[in-house]
């Protein structure tokens, strides 16, 4: 983030946080909420959805308060040098500690589809190269990468499952509420399922370049209520389609639900590859987004002229935490762990930083 | 400057790493395309070796060599099944000049056969006779003969094609009632080979909704649903030909029964799968003549209802004919309307009441009450043990027909 000039509007904000939110997880996600919440999950989805809306108006507030500040600064602030350089590196580890679990997702979705026998070196390093180069790019021309790349994962998503509604069994829905079906136990091994809510932390380091911070509250709860109704379309489609008990046994009933709405003998017949190319878009984004605030994070934290080198240089720490993910079970865990970090950057820290703002205010106000 | 030229020249020596091809290409004729696959008992209990043109070639297979499916610890082993696919062999497809010559059969494939506990082992036994890779990609159908549909299941053979992410979710499965390879042996009647043959029968092109459309994805949705048991298409050799009608009623994935192909119609009115089909009535003025009509569509609408403190299950089956052939001297008459479209509820109730009561002797829910019950009575459905229940759980069929009237000749 070399430039601080205001070029952020409310469009590119929306279309960043759902960038950062709709990734490689929204694949896993019908299945997850099958397995945690049954058949009546997509009714807890929206649910769940409002925690987060409410979170991301919070964080949008705080932009408000502190306008031309990131975390890094205001954090500081507010809880002093120590304990604010504690706070900004958590919300960097967030993002940084996203990347090396997409690349794994992307790498199965490759080796499942598209090169089977591709050696993961290979798929993970030149993925890790093109997201470097992008990273170093200016912030600017990402926003507007990422403008064009979301909109045509989402366009693409949604066709599939519009197309996957030929098959939709209402009754799959059915029964609602339905304790048999809980099984609460399982949280925490789907608990990578909160990443999918969580891309609005992103505000917490945009804020010196949103064009009009009014409008920053109206954009955040505009985009998480957009991630949660895709999330939620997305869980009602895979369930009418398949119904719960199926969808529980798929690792990816995203993928499941473009194969099933394959054509027989017509052009488009292998609807799957069309999705997953497109997917590998969106991962694409949520990567280059995430490794771009990790980076600008720490540039702003060691006061680093230039991020430039710093993106090149955390190439290889990234890559090396990817290959700890040798499989399925391994990222999945540290989806659950990022998950429990998401939840401390995207509401622990907004609520608490907001608190702190607003108690020292009314100190400062108290005393006259 | 210099830091321009990186950004200009860097992404194009990426494209040009990434873009000129794919990392392992595999080129086409080195590929064996796997059409379709056949399971059926072994003949005896033993080995049984290769058949086919393996046999032929003398590329016997050898007693599986202490492999995986072994277990090699003395535990109980999985039984045997014999495993065949049909691979085609182009230079006998249409158009070449090798049409016709070499070999025995002179058809357009090859069929290969050999035993295993399991399909990825049956599938490496059956790689050693090819120079080709076996490729299942293109896999679209699978066949089970019915006794591994009774004694093995389906789900134990359906196990490998639905975790391999090669194998598409439209591949159609069907129950053979005899031996499956035989199917996959036979020449069609048109066309090369028995697989696009098979694969246009059994995706109801014919339009006669006496056959039970499905595939491995309805398969695994089917099976997976609580209080719906699966049903797969029925096909059956006979003389020279294949034929296919009627169904296979499936309960804990094993095979409980057959549904004839007019018991499989109703089953398809019931559970709104019904695409037309032609039925020939008597001429109500007319003893004798018959009049045949193309039942165009069909709507059944299931509804759960108490009648005093009995949940019933009331199906309104509405519809829509077409009269298309007299055999008597008159044509369409007004007259004819009232009589005629009860006569033709009459057959729709007959044919869906049929597939209720086969449903009922097998004990197999094919229809879905069950799934209904528990999605709108769940309190009920919990506290029900429905495969006990569900052949005296009342149901009541009613029939509503149109006659759609649409005539070109009225004499």
């Amino acid at each position: 983030m070399g430039k601080t000039t205001m070029f952020l509007s409310s469009r590119q904000i929306i279309l960043l946080i759902l960038g950062l939110s709709i990734s490689g997880g929204i694949l896993l996600f019908p299945g997850r909420i099958a397995r945690v919440f049954g058949t009546g999950g997509w009714v807890l989805v929206p649910a769940a959805g409002l925690l987060f809306i409410f979170a991301a108006w919070i964080t949008a507030r705080l932009g408000q308060l502190f306008p031309g500040e990131t975390v890094v600064e205001f954090s500081r602030r507010l809880l002093g040098r120590p304990l604010g350089f504690l706070v900004s590196l958590v919300v960097v580890l967030f993002f940084l500690l996203y990347i090396p679990v997409e690349i794994r997702i992307l790498q199965e979705l490759v080796n499942i589809s598209i090169l089977r026998q591709a050696p993961s070196w290979f798929v993970s390093a030149t993925f890790l190269l093109v997201l470097a180069y992008a990273t170093a790019a200016e912030f600017e021309t990402l926003a507007m990468v990422n403008e064009i790349l979301i909109e045509i994962t989402i366009f693409v998503g949604l066709l599939v499952a519009l197309l996957g509604w030929r098959f939709f069994d209402p009754s799959h829905l059915l029964p609602v509420f339905s304790a048999e079906e809980l099984n609460l136990a399982m949280f925490w091994e789907e608990a990578g399922m909160i990443l999918n809510f969580i891309g609005y932390p992103l505000l917490l380091l945009i804020f010196p370049f949103v064009r009009r911070p009014k409008e920053l509250p109206r954009a955040a709860v505009f985009a998480v209520t957009l991630v949660v109704l895709i999330n939620v379309f997305f869980i009602v489609t895979t369930f009418g389609v398949f119904g719960r008990n199926e969808v529980a046994e798929q690792a990816w009933p995203g993928l499941e639900l473009a194969k099933a709405v394959n054509f027989e003998v017509v052009i488009l017949e292998r609807l799957d590859m069309i999705l997953i190319v497109s997917w590998l878009g969106a991962i694409f984004t949520t990567c280059f987004l995430a490794y771009h605030f990790a980076v600008a994070g720490l540039s702003r934290l060691f006061n680093l002229r230039s991020h430039s080198p710093l993106a090149w240089g955390l190439a290889p720490v990234i890559y090396y935490l990817s290959t700890i993910l040798t499989n399925y079970f391994a990222w999945n865990q540290w989806l659950s762990y990022l998950s429990a970090l998401a939840v401390i950057v995207g509401v622990v820290i907004p609520l608490f930083l907001l608190f702190v703002a607003g108690l020292s205010r009314w100190l400062l106000g108290s005393s006259g | 400057m210099r830091r321009k030229r990186w950004y200009f020249f860097f992404p194009l020596f990426l494209l040009a790493v990434m873009a000129a091809g794919c990392w392992e290409g595999r080129e086409i004729n080195e590929r064996a395309f796997v059409f379709a696959v056949a399971f059926d008992l072994p003949e005896n209990d033993g080995w049984e070796e290769g058949t086919g043109a393996a046999k032929e070639e003398g590329a016997g297979l050898e007693k599986e060599e202490g492999g995986l499916a072994n277990g090699g610890n003395g535990e109980e082993q999985a039984l045997k099944f014999t495993m065949s696919i049909q691979v085609p062999d182009p230079s006998r497809m249409a158009g070449s000049q090798e049409q016709g010559q070499g070999g025995d059969s002179g058809k357009p494939f090859i069929v290969l056969g050999t035993t295993a506990r399991t399909v990825l082992i049956g599938l490496q036994q059956l790689q050693r006779e090819m120079d080709r890779t076996l490729f299942l990609g293109h896999t679209r159908l699978i066949l089970i003969g019915e006794e591994v549909a009774r004694e093995y299941g389906v789900d134990r053979i359906l196990d490998y094609f639905i975790r391999n992410f090669q194998i598409q979710r439209v591949a159609r499965v069907a129950i053979v009632e005899g031996k499956a390879r035989e199917i996959l042996e036979q020449m069609p009647p048109i066309g090369q080979e028995p697989t696009t043959f098979l694969l246009n029968l059994l995706s109801g092109t014919g339009r006669t909704s006496q056959v039970y459309v499905s595939d491995l994805g309805k398969y695994m949705v089917e099976n997976a649903a609580i209080g719906l048991e699966p049903v797969l298409p029925r096909v059956r050799k006979s003389d020279d030909a294949i034929l296919t009608g009627g169904a296979a009623a499936l309960r804990h994935d094993r095979l409980t029964g057959w549904l004839t192909p007019f018991e499989t119609r109703g089953l398809n009115i019931l559970r709104n799968e019904f695409v037309g089909s032609d039925y020939e009535v008597e001429c109500p003025f007319h003893p004798g003549d018959k009049i045949n009509v193309a039942v165009v569509k069909t709507n059944a609408q299931h509804r759960l209802v108490w009648e005093g403190k009995t949940l019933t299950l009331k199906i309104l089956v509405r519809g829509v004919f077409e009269t298309t052939e007299f055999t008597g001297e008159h044509g369409p008459q007004e007259e004819l309307s009232e009589e005629l479209t009860q006569r033709v509820a009459a057959m729709i109730l007959n044919e869906t009441t049929s597939a209720l009561e086969k449903a009922r002797e097998l004990k197999t829910d094919i229809i879905g009450i069950g799934k209904k019950i528990r999605a709108e009575q769940h309190k009920i459905w919990q506290e029900m043990d429905w495969e006990e229940e569900f052949p005296a759980f009342p149901v009541e069929i009613e029939v509503k027909m149109e006659w759609a009237q649409t005539i070109r000749r009225l004499g």
